[in-house]
């Protein structure tokens, strides 16, 4: 409760910073992933842990194929000790392809990370990826070619982590 | 590291509309299929 609390403020402040200077400091989106890994390992997470740790030191090497194999091997072993684990692990090594491949700011995939591992679901995508839906919606017809992402990650964890007392 | 040296926080407009639309017609799939998947991996998983 209090570690989710604590992660809405560190993106609403990510917010802040995405808005005014389309980019987010490194102290700030380190910070949330380390206290995300943290968190989740003591919620015996490790697994998803493990993935966020390979594809760290995957995005340096030249032989990222070698590293991804690994990480896709994590993920389907996931699925077999747990189906949610999985989820979480298949979820944040798309969104690190998508951060690959360009399609995904850096700042992005690490505050997803850390919203999915503090979550301890991948379900909390679901207002995030609609909110983003939205927001892209919206610059589409206003002719812009970028959104600022975080404000979909910021309100739609927001609104999952309110969600359940309404 | 380069992923953590990398602090943009931008997106396209049709990388966001392409993520929505896959996460809600793959959230609408597991509410519709979710229960006999979750049996049918719970199988294979106590096959194996």
């Amino acid at each position: 409760m209090i570690a989710r609390f604590v992660l809405i403020l560190f993106l609403c402040a990510g917010m802040v910073y995405d808005l005014r200077k389309r980019e987010i400091p490194a102290s700030l989106t380190l910070g949330v992933l380390t206290g995300a890994c943290a968190y989740a390992l003591f919620h015996a997470l490790w697994i998803p842990v493990l993935l966020v740790a390979a594809l760290l030191m995957a995005s340096d090497l030249d032989l990222r194929s070698k590293w991804l194999a690994f990480a896709v091997t994590v993920t389907a072993a996931a699925f077999f000790i747990q189906p949610e684990i999985g989820l979480i692990a298949a979820f944040i090594l798309l969104s690190w392809i998508l951060w690959e491949c360009g399609y995904l700011g850096g700042a992005d995939v690490k505050l997803l990370a850390a919203a999915t591992l503090i979550f301890a679901t991948p379900l909390v995508l679901v207002p995030i990826a609609l909110l983003g839906g939205i927001q892209g919606v919206i610059a589409c017809l206003r002719r812009k070619r970028e959104i600022p992402f975080v404000v979909s990650i910021c309100s739609g964890s927001l609104l999952y982590f309110v969600q359940p007392y309404f | 590291m380069r992923f953590l040296k990398q602090n943009r926080g931008i997106e396209s407009t049709e990388v966001a509309l392409i993520i929505a639309v896959v996460v809600l017609v793959g959230y609408g799939a597991y509410r519709l299929l979710g229960s006999n998947i979750a049996a049918i991996v719970t199988d294979i998983a106590g096959r194996i």
